[in-house]
């Protein structure tokens, strides 16, 4: 299981909005993070999000169970570790 | 013994080797009042030279200072080079609010000082610009105030981070991604989750 904790702070909601719309498993916020879970591979991209460079480069920045398989300005896709 | 206070920057203090410039640029570009100046024979380490060390005001009480060494050649170590490493080392002012922030940038764009940069951070918008040493300026509008959430994620990622450190220095391989920050965060995750 891939999953990415997303710190429930606007600047972020972004990422949990998306994964909402994309159907991907959204738990939380707990202990204030979501949990943003999927079987295989995780796939986001920035422009779907509508994140600036900045954030997008601390997508991760809550923490993460899995690997990077690609992470480049538009699309940042998780695999299984 | 109780935990002292600090009550926010009094100034923060750089070289320069351009004296005139430094002046015209922070004091008639920027506007901002030359509000201090030292002018000292050199004292204490030996060799010390004469020197000047003068203040900008840059609002709330705080200020931006400068050394000028008289006579004394810039070495090659603090000749400023403009990229990420040097830059690290720069200056970030707050303004109120978006307009204000916007405000400055036409300012500095009419006064013809290139505005190099316009970033969202996640807690800060900032514009960047550099003055005649090279040195990064940063002007910046809070975007939102820190939380407790924001405190508490601040200590779990350093723990993850010194963990990961650590862990490269122990193994004598180089720490060189943040994904290894990020796995052992998400550990600590999973770990309070449990």
């Amino acid at each position: 299981m891939v999953k990415i904790f997303i710190l429930d702070v606007p600047e972020f909601r972004p990422i949990v909005d998306g994964a909402r719309r994309a159907e991907i498993g959204v738990s939380g916020p707990t202990r204030g993070y979501y949990v943003i879970a999927r079987e295989g591979e995780l796939v986001l991209s920035r422009k779907a999000l509508g994140l600036k460079p900045a954030v997008w480069y601390s997508s991760l920045s809550g923490g993460m169970q899995g690997r990077i398989a690609q992470f480049d300005r538009d699309t940042l896709r998780i695999i299984e570790p | 013994m109780k935990q002292p206070v600090l009550k926010g920057v009094h100034h923060t203090a750089r070289p320069t080797w351009k004296l005139a410039e430094t002046v015209e640029f922070y004091r008639d570009k920027l506007g901002l009042r030359l509000v201090h100046a030292i002018s000292a024979k050199g004292w204490g380490p030996e060799g010390h030279p004469d020197f000047l060390h003068f203040f900008f005001d840059s609002g709330q009480g705080s200020t931006i200072a400068f050394f000028y060494y008289i006579g004394a050649p810039q070495p090659d170590y603090l000749v400023h080079k403009p990229q990420w490493d040097c830059d690290s080392v720069h200056t970030a002012w707050q303004v109120d609010c978006e307009a204000a922030l916007l405000e400055w940038k036409a300012f500095l764009e009419q006064r013809g000082v290139k505005v190099e940069m316009h970033v969202q951070h996640e807690l800060i918008e900032s514009i960047y610009f550099r003055d005649p040493n090279g040195y990064l300026i940063e002007i910046g509008r809070q975007i939102r105030e820190m939380s407790a959430l924001d405190e508490r994620d601040a200590a779990m990622t350093l723990e993850a981070a010194i963990a990961a450190e650590s862990e490269a220095r122990a193994r004598g391989v180089p720490f060189k991604s943040i994904e290894a920050v990020w796995r052992r965060k998400g550990a600590l995750q999973s770990k309070a989750a449990a």
